[in-house]
């Protein structure tokens, strides 16, 4: 390659303005889409990895349990895998705490003196799907009355979990796989426009690098300001348009934990860009092909 | 410099024989016509000269190389060493005069020194120096013509092709294009011209060889159209 061929891909681009221009918007349209999706099914990720992780148990200890033993059973809970945290809470904690959720505290209190509930535990398990394991191990322990847990809302948290990230997968694949083929249609449109062009150059002696060196050149300077655009937009407006979303529909978004500009685009970005400049590369050496066998 | 030996080809998709067991020699320095009516096999001989299409039995050497033992990736080198004009002109609508008679020299490699020395002197030569910012759409078709014809020399090849050049233009204008190929042939080129205007022909009085149904049927020395009836 030659600065030659680089300056003729740029005059090249200029004087078929407005089949670079088409490109370059129909470049940009596929790759914005694939980026929002990217962008929203990531998000959507974390907020299920959120709603996942660090499932909360309640083990009830069985009354007469003394100090030690009581310390002895936090330990085995807490050297359990995928338990990520235990904390004791004594039968006037944990009556308080029931008071508390269920708003009846100064009613209550005229009427039951002591506590009525046990001690427990407040177990965290890092991560929904071991959970079954997990409370059947703690279920186990001499000591542990009751581990009340809803199997099937956590097992049905998993799978949904697992069939949304399937389903944005396959739609992100299918919309690449779309804006490979409308690209390089596009980009062969704009070299197909040529072909009489091209075969002058072979008449007159080019050799098939001369023609394909700025045709190659054109393709790839397409294709990355194509992605350029998308980029760009992204890394501009991301956070800003996550914060307002955040900020308007707080009920929506409480919970979850949203990605941020930064967390997405160091890989995104150049990925993007690398994908625009590939396809155009590629769109162009293959609609080419058919051309310089003259 | 050129020579036909039992050249026939026959083209694969129709089988129609376009040229049948030719032979001849067109040596250095030579202008010789190629005639005769339309799908006497005139084209199909320029084609096979720079070997857009392949014999189907026989030799031809041009310049001393067998077209037919052409590797593909050599075909480039090859068409580089004659100088090819089509009746259509055939220039790269994008460029100017001088863009379009500079690109020939860019595909040889040559130096922007040799092509800001060299096109204007074609140019001149042609008598296009003052149209050379010119794009071909601004153009008359002779000087189109002529702007193709100053591709085809700007190289200096030996050898010079011409595929009816004047087939698009009016009989003046066709004329100045063949006074410009005949001082190209006064240069030292061979110049080749596939041609049907008869009265062209007629006043040039050079070699003329005749096709008629793929076949050569006669090769004058010093003749016209005419004299072939």
């Amino acid at each position: 390659m030659r600065i030659r061929h680089f300056a003729e891909a740029c005059r090249s681009i200029v004087r078929n303005k407005m089949m670079s221009l088409s490109s370059v918007i129909i470049v940009a349209a596929c790759l914005f889409i694939v980026m929002l999706m990217v962008c929203l099914g990531l998000n959507i990720d974390s907020a299920l990895g959120t709603a996942e992780s660090d499932v909360q148990l309640t083990a009830f200890i069985e009354d007469g349990l003394i100090g030690e033993q009581i310390n002895e059973l936090l330990i085995t809970i807490n050297n359990m895998e995928h338990v990520s945290h235990i904390a004791f809470v004594s039968k006037e904690e944990n009556w308080a705490r029931l008071k508390a959720s269920l708003d009846i505290t100064e009613k209550v209190d005229e009427i039951v003196t002591s506590s009525p509930v046990s001690a427990c535990y407040d177990v965290t398990v890092d991560s929904a799907q071991y959970t079954d394991a997990v409370v059947e191990n703690i279920r186990a322990l001499p000591g542990i009355s009751t581990l009340p847990y809803a199997a099937e809302t956590v097992g049905l948290l998993v799978s949904l979990g697992t069939i949304i990230r399937i389903v944005f997968l396959v739609i992100i694949a299918l919309l690449a796989l779309l804006s490979i083929v409308i690209i390089t249609n596009t980009i062969r449109l704009t070299i197909d426009n040529r072909k009489i062009e091209i075969g002058i150059m072979k008449y007159i002696g080019s050799t098939n690098w001369f023609i394909r060196w700025p045709f190659l050149l054109e393709g790839l300077i397409l294709g990355l300001t194509g992605a350029l655009i998308p980029v760009a937009l992204f890394v501009i407006f991301y956070d800003g348009v996550m914060g307002f979303l955040v900020e308007t529909f707080q009920f929506l978004f409480a919970s979850m934990e949203l990605i941020s500009g930064l967390d997405i685009f160091p890989v995104l970005a150049p990925l993007t860009l690398a994908i625009g400049g590939v396809i155009g590369t590629l769109a162009s050496v293959f609609t080419m092909r058919k051309y310089l066998d003259v | 410099m050129l020579e036909f030996k039992n050249a026939t080809k026959i083209y694969d998709d129709n089988g129609a024989v376009a040229l049948k067991d030719v032979s001849l020699y067109v040596g250095q320095g030579e202008f010789v016509f190629i005639v005769g009516t339309s799908g006497s096999g005139k084209s199909t001989l320029v084609k096979l000269i720079f070997r857009e299409e392949e014999l189907t039995s026989g030799v031809i050497r041009v310049n001393g190389v067998n077209t037919g033992q052409l590797r593909k990736r050599d075909i480039p080198r090859y068409r580089r060493k004659m100088g090819i004009v089509f009746q259509d002109f055939r220039l790269l609508p994008n460029k100017t005069v001088y863009e379009n008679v500079a690109f020939a020299m860019e595909v040889v490699e040559a130096s922007q020194r040799q092509i800001r020395r060299d096109v204007p002197t074609v140019l001149s030569m042609v008598g296009l120096l003052k149209k050379s910012k010119a794009y071909p759409g601004q153009l008359s078709g002779g000087e189109q013509q002529r702007t193709a014809l100053a591709r085809a020399i700007v190289n200096k090849p030996p050898l010079l092709v011409a595929d009816e050049p004047t087939g698009n233009l009016d009989p003046d204008t066709a004329w100045e294009i063949v006074k410009v190929l005949e001082d190209i042939n006064d240069t030292g080129t061979t110049v080749i011209v596939a041609t049907h205007a008869w009265d062209i022909v007629d006043n040039m009085q050079k070699r003329v060889i005749t096709f008629k149904n793929g076949v050569l049927v006669s090769d004058r020395e010093v003749g016209g159209y005419s004299d072939e009836d």
